[in-house]
């Protein structure tokens, strides 16, 4: 964790990457706080808040936490209304709104659902990503763990993690194939989808081509290097021949014969 | 030997190895050596040895920017120079600043024993063209007006101007005579002799040396990166090299541990072909990657 910004890989021209915002002062990260005299880094919520207000480029720091103080009192209030509510009422209430004739309604409500936002689609790819190395993890866990639980546990729980990954799969190639058709950005290291335009991975900071790059990368003709340097080479043995005739290659002799006056400049008064 | 070190003493071997052959005169008692006349892109001045043991110069080749210079102001054109640059800037880029060039290497060897800090990451690639561009105006202007003044009878420069100055504009400021003819030879003069006769030409020189010198610890390859005209000449070359360095993105894993290496302070983890002009294709990135992500290899 670096305390300060300008260690940070996602720092550039005074500007978090990663939190969309401008750092006025390097040497304290926003997204660092002292707690009882130590340096910790801040919540993920806390973090998602300044992300939020980034996207609307407020000019400092100090004003992101202004924000972040402004919202963190309402949610106070909705809060304490809650508690007045009884959990009982609560459970009352879900079961009584939920008749058995509603169902076809709410399909309908779901068919006419907007299509998700690129940001929302990334979001979850990017988390069943996570969960998926974490279940690739528990399986090489369980193997090291077979001789203890024996076989059939061991089959058993395979079989559901496999199942699992499984679908985790399919799920992760529905949502790339829809974010990459809306310009997301999947990271070549880490495997992770990123915002159209991102400079950097969110995830492993990777550090992405711009579009002019990778406009020049595909017009890149192959083959167009190599022949210059052939012409290079037919053009430069063309001269080594002309200059030969030309008696060049007696002259530079005779220039290491003699010491040189320009190159002793200040030697001899 | 450690795997990190083998390329750097590769390297120290074949530029001394390099460095005797280029100055083979220098043993001319025991070897019988001739000049070759081939002009080779390194600071390897054709004036090596005057007043060091005997005043004749121990060079068996020629340093290509003092060729094009004294060609150049003598009105002439240097194909045979300009042709061998071709062939090879062709095949290896500026390959022969980072293996053979004394100068260059003595100010890594610097910089590695420093520490390998750099506290001035500024690169000023514009200097570098403007330096090589006023040399070559300076020489060409020189060269046309003599012939002129020739061609049309009319008296020469003669005493008017200073004619070793325009001659080779960049020999008389040139770091790495300085550094291995005039201070060995002003040292010499001193144990021998006990006095030092020092111009102010060659005390300005000497500070140049020592300013490049001191900043070759806190920073890698000064000279190299900022003022060398030859070296930006060659550097040209590095787009269209048979030999390039590639980076396989794939593989690569941005630990940057071959930027912390590179003495030339490139930004090698934006780059997939190494064809920047301020590659010297030392290898010292390939050398450092521990995921082989870095390899030479054919340009196509």
């Amino acid at each position: 964790m670096p305390k300060d910004c300008r260690e940070c890989i996602f720092f550039s021209n005074n500007r978090c990457l990663k939190l969309g915002i401008n750092i006025e002062d390097p040497s304290s990260p926003p997204c660092l706080r002292e707690e009882q005299g130590r340096i910790v880094s801040l919540s993920l919520e806390d973090l998602e808040k300044i992300v939020s207000i980034g996207e609307r480029k407020p000019s400092s720091v100090e004003e992101v936490f202004a924000e972040i103080s402004e919202q963190e009192e309402v949610p106070a209030e909705v809060e304490v209304e809650k508690e007045e509510v009884s959990l009982e009422e609560l459970i009352g209430e879900k079961t009584e709104e939920l008749p058995a004739e509603k169902p076809p309604v709410e399909i309908v409500q779901v068919a006419s659902k907007p299509e998700p936002a690129v940001e929302d689609l990334i979001k979850e790819y990017n988390s069943i990503l996570e969960n998926l190395e974490k279940n690739k993890n528990n399986l090489i866990t369980l193997e090291e763990l077979r001789d203890i639980i024996g076989d059939e546990a061991y089959e058993s729980q395979r079989r559901e993690l496999e199942e699992i990954i499984e679908e985790q799969r399919r799920k992760l190639e529905e949502l790339e194939e829809k974010a990459i058709s809306k310009g997301a950005i999947k990271c070549s290291q880490c495997g992770a989808l990123n915002l159209p335009n991102s400079k950097v991975c969110t995830r492993c900071g990777y550090r992405f081509a711009s579009r002019a790059e990778r406009k020049a990368k595909e017009k890149r003709k192959p083959g167009k290097r190599f022949f210059f340097a052939i012409l290079f080479l037919l053009i430069g043995s063309v001269l080594i021949y002309q200059g030969m005739i030309n008696g060049d290659w007696s002259y530079l002799q005779s220039l290491i014969k003699i010491p040189c006056s320009s190159c002793l400049k200040g030697l001899t008064p | 030997m450690k795997a990190r070190g083998k390329i750097m003493h590769l390297r120290v071997i074949l530029a001394i190895i390099s460095f005797i052959l280029m100055n083979l005169r220098f043993f001319e008692p025991w070897i019988r050596a001739g000049v070759t006349g081939i002009s080779l892109p390194v600071l390897n001045c054709f004036s090596m040895g005057v007043m060091i043991v005997v005043n004749k110069p121990s060079s068996t080749v020629v340093c290509a920017m003092g060729a094009l210079q004294r060609m150049l102001a003598r009105g002439q054109v240097p194909l045979l120079v300009i042709g061998s640059l071709l062939v090879i800037g062709a095949i290896l880029g500026r390959a022969f600043c980072g293996w053979i060039c004394p100068f260059g290497l003595i100010q890594e060897f610097l910089w590695r024993i420093a520490g390998k800090k750099n506290k001035i990451p500024i690169e000023v690639s514009f200097l570098q063209d403007a330096v090589l561009l006023v040399v070559l105006l300076t020489t060409v202007l020189y060269g046309l007006s003599t012939a002129g003044m020739i061609f049309l009878k009319l008296p020469t420069y003669g005493n008017i101007i200073d004619e070793t100055f325009y001659e080779g504009p960049f020999c008389s400021f040139c770091p790495s005579a300085t550094l291995l003819i005039i201070l060995p030879s002003r040292i010499l003069e001193a144990v021998y002799t006990g006095v030092v006769t020092l111009t102010p030409w060659a005390i300005l020189r000497i500070a140049i040396v020592a300013i490049i010198l001191f900043l070759s610890l806190i920073t890698p390859r000064p000279f190299c990166r900022w003022i060398c005209p030859l070296g930006v000449l060659m550097g040209y070359f590095n787009k269209v090299s048979v030999l390039t360095i590639k980076r396989n993105s794939e593989i690569c894993v941005n630990c940057r541990l071959c930027e912390i290496e590179c003495p030339m302070n490139i930004d090698i983890t934006s780059y997939d072909k190494l064809t920047t002009k301020r590659c010297i294709k030392c290898m010292s990135c390939v050398n450092v990657c521990a995921k082989k992500a870095l390899r030479l290899e054919v340009n196509k």
